[in-house]
């Protein structure tokens, strides 16, 4: 089923982490951490804030424009690799915490991409005359964090981002993908309690070298696809939209594509890496910024831990 | 040949006149940090059609050709 977004939000923390900051604990430097990945900063939750809070408040902003209440919203489906309970899900926590009395509510785990097989599952749901569907990215991602690796640890950040959509025609082409990680390419242990009730650290790991490969070749490959399906040029599309994982990544894949950087939006600056957060948050700043013109053509593209991986053509 | 392609894949890819790349150059001195060096041996491994493991053993432009050469 095809969709229309009805409205976006997102929420940054607002405690920030600079490259500086990073300094005083690593062997690192702001000169160093932006060169390879053009982060200058990233957010962290504080003060015991959850992924649920965060969606709660992206949400209402979303909800407020697209002109509904939480009594409209007929289910919740967020993408999270970091939910702070094994139960219930993000999206259950959500409903509660917005008082909706009955919603189909579940959480999905695609990593880097799972937003984006949110969306996708959420558009089997809205049909003509349902209820709109509340979609979440969201991720603490800061409790993940090997601080002794600093390779690692100056990636990612926290941040959540939401859409409300409802069944349209505003989506031209939606695929995901899943291949097996046969190389342990990503990855975060799991439940950090073992079965002896000793605890062992979970962190985010990654290989880097492998990791920027595999994205900047699967990201030109599904557009690739995705361009041919819809038989559009890269010159019909306004704008493209990764994943924001790192600078150089979204720029190789501009190259590789022969697109101008122009036409990719980038807040990694600010933002750094938040997984199945980063798609919604950088869609809803440039709704914000109105930067999205009605019939304007988006190509967004995820791709991530799994391996993962996804791509839609979206018309404003 | 080898030679040739891998110096203008290295220049599209950083910029710099084709003509400052020699067989002696160091990929330090072209100033190629770990990512340029990732997205080098991308292009050559899709040029030459080969699989190139452990590229952070190549130090130098010879380095790369003489791999290309072993592999190819």
């Amino acid at each position: 089923m095809s969709i229309r977004i009805m409205g976006t939000g997102s929420y940054l923390p607002e405690k920030v982490m600079t490259n500086e900051d990073f300094e005083k604990i690593i062997d690192t430097s702001d000169e160093w951490i932006t060169k390879r990945t053009g982060i200058k900063r990233r957010h962290y939750v504080e003060n015991g804030m959850w992924n649920k809070d965060m969606c709660v408040i992206a949400a209402n902003i979303a909800m407020k424009e697209a002109g509904v209440t939480k009594d409209d919203i007929g289910g919740i489906i967020v993408a999270s690799v970091t939910n702070e309970m094994g139960v219930p899900s993000v999206a259950s926590q959500i409903e509660r915490e917005l008082g909706i009395p009955e919603a189909v509510c579940f959480d999905v785990n695609s990593a880097c991409t799972g937003f984006m097989f949110a969306l996708k599952a959420a558009s089997g749901f809205v049909k003509p005359g349902s209820k709109p569907f509340l979609v979440c990215g969201s991720e603490t991602l800061s409790r993940f964090m090997n601080m002794e690796d600093r390779a690692s640890c100056i990636l990612f950040g926290d941040g959540a981002g939401a859409v409300v959509i409802e069944s349209g025609d505003n989506m031209k082409y939606f695929e995901v993908y899943s291949k097996p990680d046969t190389e342990g390419l990503i990855t975060i242990n799991g439940m950090n309690t073992l079965k002896d009730g000793a605890v062992q650290p979970s962190y985010a790991a990654l290989k880097g070298r492998e990791v920027y490969v595999f994205a900047t070749r699967e990201a030109e490959r599904v557009i690739r696809l995705a361009l041919e399906e819809t038989g559009k040029t890269p010159d019909e599309i306004d704008w493209f939209l990764m994943h924001q994982s790192n600078y150089r990544i979204t720029k190789t894949i501009a190259q590789r594509l022969d697109v101008s950087m122009d036409k990719f939006y980038s807040n990694i600056d600010d933002t750094s890496n938040t997984s199945a957060a980063s798609i919604p948050i950088a869609l809803d700043q440039m709704n914000k910024k109105g930067m999205l013109k009605k019939g304007d053509t988006l190509v967004v593209a995820g791709f991530g831990g799994g391996l993962s991986s996804g791509c839609a053509v979206y018309e404003w | 040949m080898i030679y040739e392609k891998i110096a203008e894949i290295i220049s599209d890819k950083m910029d710099i006149d084709v003509d400052d790349i020699t067989m002696d150059s160091t990929f330090e001195s072209l100033e190629i940090d770990s990512l340029d060096m990732v997205e080098i041996v991308m292009d050559i491994e899709e040029a030459f059609e080969v699989s190139v493991e452990d590229a952070e053993n190549l130090k130098s432009v010879a380095d790369l050709v003489k791999y290309i050469e072993d592999n190819k």
